[in-house]
């Protein structure tokens, strides 16, 4: 029997400030891999080669009194490396830290709805795990 | 807990290119409005109506510390001068007691709202380059290009004359140059504002629906975001 972890402790974090409203985090973490099959190979064989990871969320409301969420347009607007932090529990023992680029902050908003923001973000450095 | 903004203060609007010219036109300090930004590098045309500078034209600024005698600020001072918006960013701050004024310049006086628009788009994003070089054990990424596009569903509507008078706005904007301001929360100034291209504006038609009428706007130049 496992114990999961409830999505409520972690949080995301732009350098030490918390970004508050951020939803659907989506954190990949992947090896790029290469095709070396060659003919004498019965079966497909790929290798590793180095880290690549990518970073996107969804905020549920834009809010310009946050200060991480003005820390995220700030970062976006001046093309600022920044380290993304995820916490994955309300200590924050453990978490993922990478440096990154904001790619995209794509703002959509209709007249029955709050203003909502999906954002991306680009490495520019490992990510690690502690 | 984030404090949501709702659509009901959305205002989207667009500037024609018909420009006026001024000068002597008084700047004031944006002081605070994004954390790291140092103050008294950022001033703006304090006049709202003439905000939106004519990029065909480059400005020119000046610095007084008494009001009466003023210097040319040189561009080799200035880091960026932002057209939309009427911002002059300095490299590096003045003394708190200086003044600050545009010289000389043009300016886009017309703010027209998009009327029946129910639904707004922005991609405001970066193009990124892969940097990543011998010796790296993960990807890099480096930002090149700023970039943006909109998209804004709008609904046909027609006047008491029986015309339609967004139609024909946006038939003669078609192929020029515009300023859009996207504002999310106009009470509080929060908005999005750059210069762009009006690249669509199609016509959509189906039995049991109102006339719609979705309208693509391409970038032209950087997006930039105001909290004041």
């Amino acid at each position: 029997m496992v114990t999961p972890t409830a999505a409520y402790k972690g949080a995301l974090y732009i350098g030490p400030t918390e970004i508050k409203g951020v939803t659907n985090v989506r954190l990949t973490d992947k090896d790029n891999t290469v095709d070396i099959t060659a003919l004498d190979d019965t079966a497909r064989i790929k290798f590793p080669t180095i880290q690549d990871w990518s970073l996107s969320f969804d905020l549920v409301a834009v809010d310009r009194t946050d200060s991480g969420q003005l820390a995220l347009f700030n970062a976006k607007a001046n093309q600022t490396k920044s380290t993304f932090k995820l916490t994955l529990d309300a200590s924050g023992t453990h978490y993922y830290s990478g440096d990154g680029y904001v790619e995209s902050i794509d703002i959509s908003a209709s007249a029955d709805d709050v203003i909502k923001a999906s954002v991306s973000v680009v490495p520019a450095g490992s990510l690690t795990y502690i | 807990m984030v404090t949501p903004i709702t659509g009901v203060d959305v205002v989207i609007k667009y500037t024609e290119l018909t420009s006026t010219s001024m000068t002597n036109e008084q700047m004031s300090v944006v002081n605070d409005e994004f954390p790291g930004v140092t103050n008294y590098t950022v001033y703006r045309i304090t006049n709202s109506l003439k905000r939106y500078l004519d990029d065909s034209v480059v400005p020119t600024f000046q610095k007084s510390l008494n009001g009466t005698d003023w210097t040319t600020i040189p561009s080799s001072d200035i880091e960026e001068i932002q057209y939309p918006g009427g911002r002059l960013v300095l490299k590096s701050p003045l003394n708190a007691d200086y003044y600050v004024k545009c010289s000389s310049g043009k300016y886009f006086s017309m703010l027209t709202d998009i009327i029946y628009a129910k639904a707004i788009k922005v991609s405001w994003k970066n193009d990124t380059s892969d940097v990543t070089v011998f010796t790296n054990n993960a990807r890099v990424k480096y930002p090149v290009l700023d970039d943006w596009s909109a998209t804004i569903d709008t609904f046909v509507a027609m006047d008491e004359l029986g015309d339609f008078p967004q139609l024909d706005n946006l038939k003669a904007l078609r192929g020029q140059k515009v300023v859009v301001v996207f504002y999310l929360d106009e009470s509080n100034d929060f908005r999005l504002e750059g210069y762009g291209y009006l690249e669509g504006a199609d016509i959509n038609m189906s039995p049991g629906d109102v006339i719609q009428q979705p309208i693509s706007i391409v970038g032209s130049g950087k997006l930039y975001m105001r909290l004041v």
